[in-house]
């Protein structure tokens, strides 16, 4: 459909805009910190943070594995969507907005930097940064084989995959390691809007030629032709009760709250806290924008092009465009095209950067900087940041040359990992009981079960990390009340901080 | 030591947040392949948890609100150039 010249022009032109937002950014702040190249040392404002959250949370779910999700899971997947989206005020407003009064007191860098400052545990911070870490090598690699597949079914199979997962790997390796958090939540700006923009405008069209422009005439063939789409378990039985259950808990607590990128967003980097109100209130809107849009092509998807198999249906907009748009007109399947490819690349690297970044800061702050107590200059620790970026980035392309079925499995997978990571948290903002071996044996047991939940049990599709979350808080509780208590020193130091940044912040 | 207001509406919102998400999953139902039971009963559920949510966000942002940092940032430096003048 597109040419490889068409691709790669495409390519250059986007690359070349991140490149000049990176340099710029490099340029305005020369003498930045560590603290400032990772998080942006909560300087970033309502709006560029609000959309930098929204387009490093979405990732190439809303291209691929969203419209397949549902394709198979149909409405009622789209309703177990809006069950966890507005949880997200709720829960960013017990845990987020206390993890962003400490940073402004304490000054983190990383998520564990945080866990520790409560824990005191150097043991604690490695299983957490290896955990951490473990959820960004598979999301990282989910991104770029989106990528890559993007651009070969864009082509029709013209264009080699391996040199699209290769170049833009490159990018966005030389992209982060220039740029940090600014320029990222900078890119991110203009990555979200033209994301969701593509998207409606895929919907859209799909709509007006598949339907003479009529959603109830949409909705009224899938109910005459498909009717299971709208009930439970859904047409693929794909959303049955325990993942109506699972997979919402999963997305409410791994995927908008402890993935370390989202994290260290809703956390660390907003300016002042109403700027953390401001984001309380948009994020769900926002994402019920994109999910919507998302589900109506999986709609349009099942009612035009019905028994796809499980592979093919994350490609269901590259099909629609090539089957139903194409004969209806080749140039608008030919901007359809450029905007599935556009929008997939720019969903998909705005949540690759800020992977990579936080990776990066995982890293040379956890690993070197704290457990090695590897002594450093200010820039020595940067360069080294920006060398961990490049090695994780690229052995996120040798797992993304070598690809799985599925990209939700990746992604799924990353997102259930660091949910025992969740009920730790929320001992350490609200419990002076909680212990560090309790953290330990909490964190430890839990990555365990989601690992068995996976690979041993089977029922990590529908119950993701679920179950591992529920033993990490069992273990939280029973483990701190039989061990050793935190010294009050410490616990004044920690709580005593939250309290002053609360007095600070809030009238009462 | 008495509650203050936004401790308590914390204590509603947070409850019947769970409530609302509660039901929706309750177990066994709607019953598998009923369509028109699992839009009524999505819309039962996750219509009102959304409002219940944003009402108590609203509410809660009213009754806890932030200081003026801006404010008193102007107000320390104006206190600061006007001892500079004394002096």
């Amino acid at each position: 459909m597109l040419t490889t010249k068409t691709i790669w022009l495409l390519f250059a032109a986007y690359m070349s805009m991140l490149a000049i937002i990176a340099v710029y950014a490099n340029y305005k702040e020369k003498n930045r910190s560590l603290q400032s190249y990772f998080t942006a040392s909560g300087s970033i404002g309502w709006f560029v943070l609000i959309m930098t959250y929204i387009a490093s949370l979405m990732s190439t779910w809303v291209f691929f594995a969203g419209p397949g999700g549902y394709y198979r899971g149909g409405l009622v997947f789209w309703i177990s969507e809006l069950s966890y989206i507005p949880l997200f005020p709720v829960i960013a407003y017990f845990v987020m907005n206390k993890v962003w009064i400490l940073n402004s007191q304490r000054g983190y860098v990383t998520p564990a930097d945080l866990y520790t400052d409560r824990f005191r545990s150097p043991f604690l911070r490695l299983i957490l940064a290896i955990v951490f870490l473990s959820a960004s090598f598979p999301y990282v690699a989910s991104i770029l084989i989106a990528g890559g597949r993007a651009a070969e079914v864009a082509t029709g199979g013209a264009i080699s995959y391996n040199m699209v997962v290769l170049v833009i790997g490159i990018t966005m390796l030389t992209f982060v390691s220039i740029g940090g958090m600014k320029s990222i939540a900078t890119a991110d700006t203009i990555q979200g809007w033209l994301f969701i923009s593509m998207l409606w405008i895929v919907v859209i069209s799909g709509l007006v030629v598949g339907f003479n422009g009529s959603l109830s005439n949409a909705v009224s063939s899938v109910w005459t032709n498909t009717n299971s789409w709208f009930s439970y378990p859904g047409p693929d039985g794909w959303v049955p009760y325990a993942a109506r259950l699972g997979y919402p808990l999963s997305c409410a607590i791994g995927w908008t709250i402890m993935l370390p990128h989202v994290f260290v967003r809703a956390g660390f980097s907003g300016s002042d806290l109403r700027t953390q109100q401001k984001l309380l209130v948009a994020v769900p809107l926002l994402q019920t924008l994109v999910w919507t849009g998302t589900m109506l092509i999986g709609l349009i998807g099942i009612g035009l092009l019905p028994g796809l198999s499980t592979g093919q249906t994350e490609l269901i907009i590259p099909f629609l465009i090539e089957t139903v748009v194409q004969p209806y007109g080749a140039g608008l399947a030919s901007f359809l095209m450029i905007g599935f490819f556009l929008g997939a690349v720019a969903v998909g690297l705005s949540t690759a950067n800020a992977f990579l970044l936080v990776s990066g800061s995982i890293i040379s702050q956890d690993f070197l900087g704290e457990l090695l107590k590897v002594n450093m200059s200010e820039k020595g620790k940067m360069l080294v940041a920006r060398i961990v970026i490049v090695f994780i980035g690229v052995a996120s392309m040798i797992l993304a040359l070598n690809p799985p079925e599925l990209i939700w499995t990746l992604i799924m997978f990353a997102i259930a990992i660091v949910m025992p990571l969740f009920p730790i948290l929320v001992a350490a903002l609200y419990w002076r009981g909680a212990t560090a071996h309790g953290a330990i044996v909490a964190a430890l047991a839990g990555t365990i079960t989601v690992l068995l939940s996976y690979f041993q049990w089977n029922i990590g599709w529908k119950w993701y990390g679920a179950v591992g979350m529920l033993v990490s808080a069992v273990l939280m509780i029973v483990i701190s009340l039989v061990t050793k208590k935190t010294e009050e020193k410490v616990l004044d130091e920690f709580y005593g901080a939250l309290k002053a940044g609360e007095n600070k912040f809030y009238v009462n | 030591m008495e509650k203050k207001p936004y401790q308590k509406t914390e204590k509603w919102w947070l409850g019947l947040t769970i409530l609302f998400f509660a039901l929706y999953n309750i177990p066994g139902f709607p019953a598998y392949g009923d369509p028109i039971t699992a839009i009524w009963h999505g819309a039962l559920t996750v219509i009102p948890l959304w409002i219940v949510i944003y009402y108590g966000l609203f509410r809660l942002y009213k009754q806890r609100p932030l200081r003026d940092l801006s404010q008193n940032a102007s107000n320390e430096k104006e206190t600061a150039s006007k001892k500079e003048g004394n002096a």
